[in-house]
């Protein structure tokens, strides 16, 4: 087979190097591609950017911790919804009953979140020992809620408070989520860093929901 | 590392997710809690890359499930239950990438990062920004594609379209990949690699 001149490449092995590339050709079309590959440099140039692009979405990128969601949740609309409006109280004695109830909540809650934030920990723990092999930078995604009637221009200001290690935002219902990139993070470095945010002003709360791995 | 690859599933899973499906058309919730079971890590892992939030990806998560358990009866066995579902999530995806805001920090303004690893962590991230900037439909190709791991056959049946355009997609999301690493962050090292054609 000749060579192709560059900028001359108009073969169809063209269209299927992405499926090369990820390896779901069958073995026939496969060598087709590996053919033309050896005789034309664009398509060579080609196979390194899709491998590149590859390996950046499959093997490095974030590693986010799994919402504590059941079936259930979502059958029951709970997971789907994950409302975070408080209930209307109509009459005393309707609002005493959701006082009531709200109280018996707030213990569990508290001794949910006792329990949470172990595990939390333990996760954390485990994420630092990582980075602490690698000693490579990790990025870390802090999600930051804030109190209510805070505006938007008073989360942008709050956000750039911590701007020294932040990557990128994401918002997402009003919440934030920072994604900061910390050299060689211990597990105290990112509790600090968690603490600093919750100390601002208007921050209802801030924790860690991923991590993105380092490079190999 | 973690890797997800749904294009190698064999017949007999088929099969098996198939019956599921039926089982969930006849409001069987234990039949749902096994396929929540064997999709709900994966599609939030995979909702979470497109969109980079945790509480976007948990929400839409959540919506193609419970679109799973209200329409598993309009499922026609046509195609694989998996890209059935896929199918699902990339709707709801592409619908949700069209309304996001998104805030990026311009790659110039960050510190450079000082370990020897540096150079290569930057580049990386020029990659995975430049699959961000892409318009909502090449990325979410991209991303059935290298992260799901997809055939351009399933690829094209998830997205409701013919292979050739999906072919068409990718091409034009390596082009536009390609001029954002090479012009706009890295001239000097991307043109090396990959320079003009």
């Amino acid at each position: 087979m000749s060579k192709v001149q560059p900028g001359q490449c108009s073969n169809d092995a063209r269209g299927m190097i992405p499926w090369y590339v990820n390896g779901t050709l069958s073995d026939a079309e496969a060598a087709l591609v590996r053919e033309h590959i050896d005789v034309c440099s664009d398509c060579q140039t080609d196979v390194g950017l899709h491998t590149r692009i590859h390996a950046a979405v499959i093997e490095n990128d974030v590693s986010p911790i799994t919402p504590k969601t059941s079936a259930s949740d979502i059958l029951s609309g709970d997971g789907a919804a994950r409302s975070r409006s408080t209930p209307s109280v109509g009459n005393t004695r309707q609002s005493m009953a959701v006082a009531a109830g709200l109280a018996i909540l707030g213990v569990a809650l508290i001794a949910w979140l006792i329990v949470d934030r172990n595990i939390e920990n333990t996760n954390r723990q485990f994420q630092t020992a990582t980075s602490a092999e690698t000693g490579a930078n990790i990025d870390y995604v802090l999600q930051l809620r804030f109190d209510a009637g805070v505006s938007e221009q008073q989360r942008r200001e709050i956000v750039a408070q911590m701007d020294d290690v932040v990557k990128w935002t994401t918002v997402f219902s009003g919440d934030y989520e920072i994604h900061v990139r910390l050299s060689a993070p211990t597990f105290v470095a990112l509790e600090q860093y968690r603490l600093r945010a919750e100390s601002i002003s208007g921050v209802q709360s801030a924790e860690f929901t991923a991590l993105q791995l380092p490079m190999r | 590392m973690m890797s997800v690859r749904t294009g190698t599933s064999g017949n007999s899973k088929d099969a098996g997710e198939q019956r599921l499906l039926l089982r969930i058309a006849d409001n069987d919730r234990d039949a749902f809690d096994e396929l929540f079971n064997s999709y709900h890590r994966r599609l939030f892992t995979f909702l979470f890359r497109l969109t980079r939030s945790h509480g976007a990806a948990e929400e839409l998560t959540n919506d193609v499930l419970l679109t799973v358990w209200k329409d598993a009866g309009g499922f026609r066995g046509e195609s694989k239950p998996s890209s059935w579902i896929l199918g699902i999530a990339y709707r709801k995806a592409l619908a949700h990438l069209r309304k996001r805001k998104v805030h990026l920090v311009p790659f110039v303004e960050q510190k450079a990062a000082v370990d020897e690893n540096g150079a290569r962590l930057e580049r990386e991230d020029w990659v995975r920004q430049s699959i961000d900037a892409l318009p909502p439909k090449q990325k979410l190709t991209v991303m059935l594609v290298y992260f799901l791991g997809l055939s351009c056959a399933e690829t094209a049946k998830v997205c409701g379209v013919p292979p050739s355009t999906v072919k068409t997609r990718m091409f034009h999301a390596r082009k536009k990949m390609k001029d954002y690493l090479v012009e706009s962050r890295d001239p000097e090292g991307w043109q090396k690699e990959f320079g003009d054609e």
